[in-house]
């Protein structure tokens, strides 16, 4: 779909943006982006082209006064509004990675007029504009933490699906309206089949939006020699804290990902809490400062004996309080001993009951259930059920791309989490 | 006092209907007709009823109706198609004796005391904001208090053969010019849609034994849930199936030269659910053959029907696709398949209690709001009929809630919905469904009889014992249990139904029926019709919600630019119409809601769902 501005040509954002899009320091090539109404003209005026010359899907090469010899050449590639990345006009200046060229590039474009792209702030013009969706940006931002697999992506399987979905609903609604009355439209075996082969592509998109949803986040914290990190440890299943007896050992905070239930979690060892310290009152403002509504944390410390601090509970979490150590003596509310071990699977499970309902793999397997009973309908020989059912995935499928109201949140922090030139 | 008189023009299974009701509701109805011979005349398919349709019927009859009876009275087999396809799109359908069926809808204005007139409405009277009667062939006036116009496919109506070109409704009768004249003299918009209707053939000319027989499926039922009032016809007819070859097609593509469709005689778009075989030849390339159902049209005649090779071609294509068929290469044509496009009023044009815009006492019914089909014209007829009355005593009008049935949904699509093609209704056009099933028509359409006046004398003390019956159900099954488990847990499972429960839990078996299965059904559907139900009071809450207090589009940060820039564009004035535009998705409208919410436009907690 492109994009159609009004006759003024107005910039959604008002502005030219600029960034690096290489990474910075010496290489063979560097790449400055440009996006936003007539940054063309700038980037014409900045490698001495004359006007017009990237007026739609051009290439050109320029010089950049700048810079003498080979590292004064710049490629600029263009894109018109409406066929770029970010569905506005767009240009790329690849420039020698020679040092300082790139730096002195973006200064001159800087001084007239563009501004710095904050992080990910292509992308979320590229959101805006509706050139890509909120699924896919999530997508970038997991592939930007190393999250990507190989395969066909969440995105691409959420498309297969919608079009099989389409296709079978028609199908489906062909046979019940024509059937019988016209000997028209597909028997019940044909659309078995079809049914069949959306539940396993529905299974495939819930697998892969939930590799690109935000995990769930669980901080465990507690005045320090509480045993948080032995915790963290027997969780995630490795020795990955430094765990001694000696109270304070754990300065950085860890984080591992680890699966809970039947989904995965951000497990994070935080610095123990003595409220004075000045070492680990630091770590602990740290956490605090990253600690967000709606995550998880369990609060610990031996027989339950110190209250959870204010502090953490302005941040409103979901919290569980534990009496740990339980082995050396037992207090109120969860007990729970690594040692022993005791308590774990009752802390899992209260992990995972609580796991917040939104984001796409939570909203890709509410659409794999419907389409399960769905199947289940059909075998039954309801068409008409299966026929609610599949509408209501349909509905169901359009929130895991385009994410209901309420997941505003993770889509922000995946923009941020994105490098500045994307 | 003198009861007002509600004038019908038209009479037509729209017309009967109006009429009908137009004296159930209390007033006195004269229907003006062409051809006295000709009421209730199956124009078409001699059938009654199928997927939704069926459902439509047993609403009329639960709203009063004569369709449901008249069609049980007439029926040479009984039909519940979709069977096997989940009780929710069970399609009760009847093959009727077309002459009985007409006769008995005669019967029943008759009995009724509508005043029959033949002859012609060449013009309404007095001012468009309150008629005073209606203007017949001559000049002479006929005053009444509220008028009907149902004049289906009469309205300018022209029919096509070949390169021929006639005037008529129908095959046989006249059309009216002059009263389309005086409506668009009046501001109303006409637009022009098409239909057509197969040949009929001698049935003794066929040869049935290379067709393939269609029997009555299953055990019976009937339309009327007050059981049988005209008695059942003497005798029951099967139909026959035969299929259209290469020979057919071969036959029809060598006179698309002179066919009205492809050469401009014809402007007006067709039904694409009910297509002529040219059509179908164009739009499906690549098939071999077509089904074509051979229908009786009654016992006492000797005519067949073809139902799927609906024509316009010249008489000597016609003959040559006909004897291209197994089992029909002898057929003697009786009646020559023609086409017909007529005008309709263009939404907008009525409401949706079909009163005519701008007037009082004027209500349009049937074909010229823009449908197909008898079941949506007899709909429509008894709500314009109903409304036609009531206007004249001074009552509110009603209009049907999607929530009634398929009556609520049909008047909704045809009057808020642009027609590009004759609307037929389709189960799938329902909100639910799974809720607006032939099994519970009379619960659902019983109480708003009743409200409208338009039920039968009995009619209170049948609901209240359908009622009664529907609570004994419902308690039944909540509390009969058998090791653990109870009914009310059992019935929601897809694969158990009514008889399975009978089973396992024999005191069921004392319940009425009738009413137990519809227990069973709405119980097992309930999570999901409450559903459907929710979204579509929701969706009805926000669709009116107003973006008034939005002065730039392009300054709302909570939806895509996308969106911004389509919506400034247009600049609608409530969600619904800013849903409707392209280029504006689903979280569009949500964001609309946050931005409102944020911004004081609506009450938060108003999205849900």
């Amino acid at each position: 779909m492109t994009v159609e501005r009004d006759s003024s040509g107005r910039n959604p954002a008002g502005d030219i943006i600029a960034a690096l899009a290489t990474p910075d320091g010496p290489g063979a090539l560097a790449i400055v982006r440009l996006c936003g109404a007539n940054c063309t003209r700038l980037a014409e005026k900045c490698i001495s082209l004359s006007p017009m010359t990237l007026n739609g899907r051009k290439r050109a090469i320029g010089s950049f006064e700048g810079m003498s010899g080979p590292a004064s050449a710049v490629v600029a590639i263009s894109w018109p509004r409406g066929a770029s990345y970010t569905g506005e006009e767009m240009v790329e200046l690849i420039c020698s990675g020679a040092p300082g060229v790139a730096d002195a590039v973006l200064g001159r474009l800087f001084r007239d007029g563009a501004r710095v792209a904050a992080p990910g702030e292509f992308t979320r013009r590229a959101l805006l504009n509706g050139r890509i969706s909120p699924l896919e940006v999530l997508e970038l931002s997991a592939a930007f933490r190393g999250a990507a697999t190989a395969g066909r992506s969440a995105s691409a399987l959420v498309a297969d699906l919608s079009r099989a979905l389409a296709e079978a609903r028609a199908a489906l609604d062909g046979a019940i309206e024509f059937h019988d009355s016209h000997l028209e439209g597909e028997g019940p075996a044909a659309l078995g089949g079809r049914f069949d082969r959306l539940l396993e592509t529905a299974s495939a998109v819930t697998a892969a939006a939930s590799e690109v949803s935000d995990p769930d986040r669980v901080f465990i914290t507690g005045p320090r020699n509480a045993g948080k990190s032995s915790l963290f440890n027997f969780l995630t299943g490795r020795e990955a804290a430094l765990v001694s007896d000696c109270p304070g050992t754990t300065r950085e905070g860890l984080r591992e990902s680890t699966d809970i239930g039947s989904g995965k979690i951000e497990l994070r060892d935080t610095a123990g809490w003595t409220g004075e310290d000045g070492l680990d009152s630091m770590a602990l403002a740290k956490v605090l400062e990253e600690m967000r509504e709606g995550d998880c944390v369990v609060w610990m410390s031996p027989r339950g004996r110190d209250p959870v601090p204010e502090a953490i509970l302005q941040r409103k979490p979901r919290l569980v309080s534990v009496s740990s150590r339980c082995d050396e003596g037992r207090g109120p509310g969860l007990n729970v001993s690594v040692l022993r071990p005791e308590g774990i699977e009752d802390l899992k499970r209260w992990i995972a009951a609580r796991r917040p309902v939104h984001g796409p793999g939570a909203a890709a397997s509410i659409v794999e259930d419907l389409l399960r009973e769905a199947c289940a309908a059909l075998r039954a020989g309801d068409a008409a059920l299966a026929s609610a059912l599949a509408a209501e995935a349909d509905t169901a499928l359009s929130e895991v791309s385009d994410l209901p109201a309420g997941c505003g949140d993770s889509i922000e922090r995946a923009l941020g989490s994105l490098c500045v030139g994307k | 006092m003198k009861a007002p008189i509600v004038i019908v023009v038209g009479g037509g299974h729209a017309g009967a209907e109006a009429a009908l009701a137009a004296v159930r509701a209390g007033a006195s109805a004269v229907l003006v007709t062409f051809d006295i011979g000709r009421i209730g005349e199956m124009s078409c398919n001699p059938a009654i009823g199928g997927v939704a349709k069926g459902t439509l019927v047993r609403e009329i009859d639960a709203l009063g109706g004569a369709m449901g009876e008249c069609a049980d009275g007439s029926a040479l087999q009984f039909r519940m198609l979709n069977r096997s396809r989940g009780p929710a799109v069970w399609g009760p359908r009847v093959q009727s004796d077309a002459a009985l069926y007409s006769k008995l809808v005669r019967k029943s204005l008759e009995e009724a005391g509508v005043i029959l007139v033949e002859d012609e409405v060449t013009a309404l009277s007095g001012p468009t904001e309150r008629l005073s009667g209606v203007r017949l062939s001559g000049g002479r006036l006929l005053a009444g208090d509220a008028v009907v116009i149902a004049a289906g496919t009469f309205l300018r109506g022209v029919l096509f053969r070949g390169r021929q070109k006639w005037r008529g409704g129908r095959t046989g009768d006249g059309s009216s010019f002059a009263l389309a004249d005086d409506l668009e003299r009046r501001g109303f918009a006409l637009g022009r849609f098409k239909t057509g209707t197969p040949p009929r053939l001698a049935g003794t000319s066929l040869d049935y034994s290379e067709m393939e027989l269609q029997c009555e499926d299953g055990p019976g039922f009937l339309f009327s849930f007050r059981g049988r009032r005209f008695g059942a016809p003497s005798a029951r007819m099967p139909c026959w199936v035969t299929r259209t070859t290469g020979k057919t097609r071969r036959a029809a593509m060598s006179a698309f030269g002179e066919s009205p469709l492809f050469t401009g005689g014809i402007t007006g778009r067709g039904p694409r659910y009910c297509p002529s075989f040219e059509d179908k030849v164009v739009r499906f390339p690549e098939r071999s053959e077509h089904v074509v159902f051979v229908e009786p049209v009654g016992i006492d005649s000797p005519l067949v029907y073809l139902n799927g090779l609906s024509t316009s071609l010249p008489e000597q294509a016609q003959i040559e696709m006909i004897r291209s068929l197994p089992g029909c290469s002898e057929a003697r044509v009786a009646r020559w398949g023609y086409a017909v496009e007529y005008g309709y009023f263009l939404p907008g044009g009525f409401d949706g209690t079909l009163r005519a815009a701008g007037s009082e006492n004027l209500f349009f019914a049937g074909q010229i709001c823009g449908t197909t089909g008898y079941e949506e014209a007899a709909a429509l007829g008894l709500l314009a009929g109903r409304n036609a009355a009531a206007a004249a005593l001074g009552k509110p009008l009603f209009e049907p809630d999607q929530a009634w049935g398929y009556i609520g949904v049909l008047v909704s699509d045809v009057t808020c919905r642009g027609l590009d093609e004759p609307y037929r209704l389709f189960s799938s056009r329902a909100w639910s469904r799974l809720h607006l099933r032939e099994d519970n028509a009379p619960l659902r359409c019983l109480p708003w009889a009743l409200e409208m006046g338009v039920a039968r004398p009995g009619d209170a003390d049948l609901l209240a014992v359908l009622e009664q019956d529907a609570d004994k159900a419902r308690s039944a099954l909540e509390s009969c249990s058998a090791e653990g488990v109870r009914a009310l847990d059992l019935c929601r499972r897809p694969e158990i139904d009514e008889r399975d429960l009978v089973e396992r839990y024999p005191e069921l078996a004392e319940l009425d029926r009738e009413s137990f299965r519809s227990a069973v059904l709405d119980e097992k559907y309930r999570g999901y019709v409450d559903r459907a139900a929710r979204r579509m009071e929701t969706w009805r809450r926000l669709h009116g919600l107003s973006l008034n207090s939005i002065g730039d589009f392009r300054s709302v940060e909570e939806i895509s630019w996308e969106a911004r820039e389509a919506l400034e564009r247009a600049r609608p004035s409530n969600l619904g119409e800013a849903s409707a535009l392209p280029g504006v998705r689903p979280s569009d409208i949500d964001g609309l809601l946050v931005h409102l919410a944020r911004t004081g436009g609506v009450p938060r907690g108003t999205h849900g769902s």
